[in-house]
């Protein structure tokens, strides 16, 4: 087999893909084809060693995983409008749609991690690459994306589409090739938006506004009733002349406007990209001259452990803030949490918890427990990864300090102060026993969930390399989570908030709970930390524990 | 008349509103060994990083072998040879890897590029680990394999940035013979560092830096006289204002005794 694949390579990619044919083509988009092969090849090669491990698009194995994912969501559709016998076209429009929206969130998150981040960009600015044949070699990369996640979310549509009433053989082709032709045009426009906003966005706000735009497609779909709701008030069809050559007029002058976009957004990548790649790295808004004490690292330090849990506590709320792969991971997986928690909550924040009525506030302790899981299962990664080699002159006695000031800073910001905050908003309406209650039920449930995702953070916070294939072995772990909340809120609902006094034992084992929970998690995350820097080993503990 | 191989004139640079350069001028000869020396901070890396077309000035004229910057910095990425200050490298490759990219991407021709990394390696001593990852490489044998990377290309320019940086002695010593034969036969050499008693044996002419102003344009011996100072170090500290050591030594270690 790896003989015949040798030979494909050999006689057809070699001669003819890599042969004066392409080259001339190449050349004529001003593309050094030697270069661009060599780029490619590069690119190839670091991702088989582990170089390039929080890109998608050099990823195989995360693709793999992802390609299966939406391969089974779109068979899922497909079952259901086949059932349906929905007219070609609208069957058509849902599933190129639904293939613009995954690819656009992906693509453009993935352009942004490639251009905005690019470790090989720093040791190639100095190499005579031109940048058009840079542009072209990172947007094969994303082109690497399309092979897999088209055929992913279009295979099984396109089979479903020839058991439609009326069906033609030539259905399925033109359904795939349609999807392919949206893939490509979703990564030109990626690419061109980038173009654009190197262009214009100062160096330093380049990172920030690229992950505000990564995160559009998402707000989008999530808006999209929104959305119909603002197009169908301005009524377009007024605002377009009535005849048919109009019409057509003003089709090719918005077709014309999108293809002037796209194609002054990629010069504008390969003209300025390799020469502002050191400002763009180098990028990051100022963090301020002030030297500022901040109250929670002192109270921190107070309570929690000293010095090292301030450490712990300062390191941690820095990092969030500012490490790159942190903020581009965790804003895609917060903004649904937080804006569909606050779309539910407009309707319900009223309710009492205690009126037997079910409400999203019986749902918040759990939502608390999400958005804990979502930022531990991030922490171990950073972008200064290498910068780890700290925490190994540190004496061993600190870690169990460090371990609570992160704890503590998690507590604080995700744990406690939202729920002061409840307090003070809801007790004028729901009665301050009830409000207390809850609040104080909320708070013990979120610590509990903190204590078991505080495990999951088996090194130091920030000092292990991206690895994109964490986010698709995240996806189960959210499924079993998300069911096991679910059946976690119906017993809450149906056995718990069926008297005060319930609740009140209720949140009392909870705080118990939480309490034995924390202190062994600690225990376990300080001990993790110093094996994961070889400070101790797995083997000694177990020895000492047997012989102790 | 030397023929000039780099050109500065009225260079400003800014990083979004800080400007690091204010209107510095100078120019490279062909053959010339020049130091390029100043506090940290002073601008010396972008200065190079603007040579070699990674950063564009804001204003002013910079032209490398006659080609004017950026517009023609692919070309001039040919022609020139580039030792970064901070050794970054795509650590899963092998030295023999990184070499032959970085040949293959300056289009050297490959059996002369195989021939040469051959030559360089074993002239290092990294012969018997050409074929180990760069994650396994020491500080110094990664500087090595950066100048060899800078090197194999034959470059008009050379724009090394504090490369003696982790060397062992022998190295070092090497390094600094080879900095000459290179200039010897006729190629120029930008040398940046902090080092000041090497800067002052190899280089012809000392560039320093301060505060984004070109303050000394001048040998050595020249700015020894000029100044009334012994060493080239005394003359770099009157020129930047550095003051006094002893007070600041001082203070710090009362501040670790409180």
């Amino acid at each position: 087999m790896n003989a015949i694949r040798d030979v494909v390579t050999r006689n057809f990619v070699t001669r003819w893909f890599r042969g004066p044919a392409v080259s001339r083509l190449l050349a004529r988009f001003g593309i050094d084809s030697r270069r661009y092969w060599l780029l490619l090849d590069l690119f190839g090669e670091l991702s088989d060693r582990g170089e390039m491990l929080d890109q998608l698009g050099s990823n195989r194995l995360s693709l793999k995983m992802a390609t299966r994912i939406y391969f089974a969501f779109s068979v899922i559709m497909t079952v259901a409008l086949a059932a349906t016998q929905v007219p070609f076209a609208a069957y058509l429009g849902v599933f190129l749609l639904f293939t613009t929206l995954i690819l656009l969130s992906i693509l453009l998150l993935e352009t942004g991690n490639s251009l905005l981040n690019p470790v090989e960009a720093l040791v190639l600015a100095h190499q005579p690459i031109n940048g058009a044949t840079y542009t072209a070699a990172k947007l094969t990369h994303l082109l690497l994306i399309l092979l897999y996640l088209v055929p992913g979310l279009n295979v099984a549509p396109a089979i479903g589409a020839l058991a439609l009433r009326g069906s033609h053989w030539w259905w399925a082709p033109v359904l795939l090739l349609a999807a392919f032709g949206i893939g490509i045009t979703v990564a030109f426009c990626c690419c061109a938006t980038f173009g654009w906003l190197l262009r214009f966005i100062p160096a330093r706000r380049l990172k920030a506004t690229a992950q505000l735009v990564g995160s559009l497609p998402l707000l989008g779909m999530m808006w999209m009733s929104q959305l119909e709701k603002l197009f169908g008030r301005i009524n377009l069809r007024a605002l377009i002349p009535g005849g048919p050559m109009a019409r057509r007029g003003v089709g090719v002058a918005v077709a014309g406007l999108a293809v002037a976009g796209i194609v002054g957004g990629l010069r504008s990548l390969s003209a300025d990209f390799l020469i502002r790649v050191s400002s763009v790295t180098r990028g990051g808004a100022s963090a301020g001259a002030k030297i500022r004490r901040s109250l929670t690292g002192s109270l921190i330090a107070r309570f929690f452990g000293g010095q090292p849990a301030r450490a712990g506590s300062a390191f941690l709320s820095r990092m969030m803030l500012r490490d790159w792969h942190f903020r581009r991971q965790i804003l895609p997986m917060m903004l649904p949490l937080l804006i569909g928690l606050a779309g539910a909550a407009s309707t319900s924040w009223r309710t009492d918890p205690f009126a037997r009525h079910f409400s999203v506030m019986h749902v918040l302790p759990h939502i608390f427990g999400f958005l804990l899981l979502f930022i531990c299962s991030l922490l171990p990664y950073g972008n200064d990864y290498k910068g780890g080699w700290l925490f190994l002159t540190v004496p061993a006695s600190s870690f169990s300090g460090f371990a609570r000031g992160v704890w503590a800073t998690l507590w604080l910001r995700v744990v406690a102060i939202p729920h002061i905050i409840m307090l003070i908003a809801l007790a004028p309406i729901w009665g301050m026993v009830d409000c207390s209650l809850f609040v104080a039920y909320s708070a013990a449930v979120a610590s509990i969930y903190l204590s078991l995702v505080l495990r999951m953070v088996e090194n130091v916070p920030f000092t292990r390399q991206p690895d994109a294939s964490r986010g698709t072995a995240l996806l189960p772990i959210l499924l079993m989570g998300g069911a096991a909340a679910g059946i976690v809120v119906a017993a809450q609902f149906f056995l718990v908030f069926r008297s005060v006094w319930i609740v009140l034992a209720v949140t009392v084992a909870a705080a118990a709970g939480a309490w034995l929970l924390t202190r062994s998690s600690l225990t376990a995350f300080a001990e993790s930390m110093r094996f994961h820097l070889s400070l101790a080993s797995q083997e000694t503990g177990a020895i000492y524990k047997e012989i102790s | 008349m030397a023929e000039s191989i780099a050109e500065f004139e009225k260079v400003v640079f800014s990083y979004d509103r800080a400007e690091v350069l204010h209107e510095i001028s100078f120019t490279l000869n062909r053959g010339e060994v020049v130091g390029l020396l100043g506090p940290n901070g002073a601008g010396k890396s972008t200065t190079i990083k603007i040579i070699c077309g990674i950063l564009a000035a804001a204003s002013g004229r910079v032209s490398v072998c006659g080609l004017p910057m950026p517009e023609r910095s692919v070309d001039v990425k040919q022609r020139i040879g580039y030792v970064p200050e901070a050794a970054v490298l795509f650590d899963s490759l092998t030295g023999q890897e990184f070499l032959e990219l970085s040949g293959r991407l300056h289009d050297v021709d490959e059996d002369k590029l195989q021939e040469r990394i051959r030559d360089i390696l074993e002239t290092f001593n990294l012969s018997a680990d050409r074929h180990s990852r760069l994650d396994k490489y020491s500080k110094g044998m990664r500087q090595k394999i950066l100048i060899a990377a800078a090197l194999l290309h034959n470059p008009d320019l050379i724009l090394l940035d504090e490369p003696l940086s982790g060397l062992d002695v022998n190295a070092a010593i090497m390094i600094k013979d080879l900095i000459a034969a290179l200039a010897a036969g006729g190629r120029t050499i930008l040398y940046s560092s902090h080092v000041l008693d090497v800067v002052e044996k190899v280089c012809d002419r000392v560039l320093i830096i301060h505060e984004g102003r070109l303050i000394a344009d001048s040998t050595p011996a020249e700015l020894k006289s000029s100044t009334g100072q012994s060493t080239l170090e005394d003359v770099f500290r009157r020129l930047t204002n550095a003051a006094d050591v002893d007070p600041g030594v001082s203070r710090i270690v009362a501040a670790l005794r409180s």
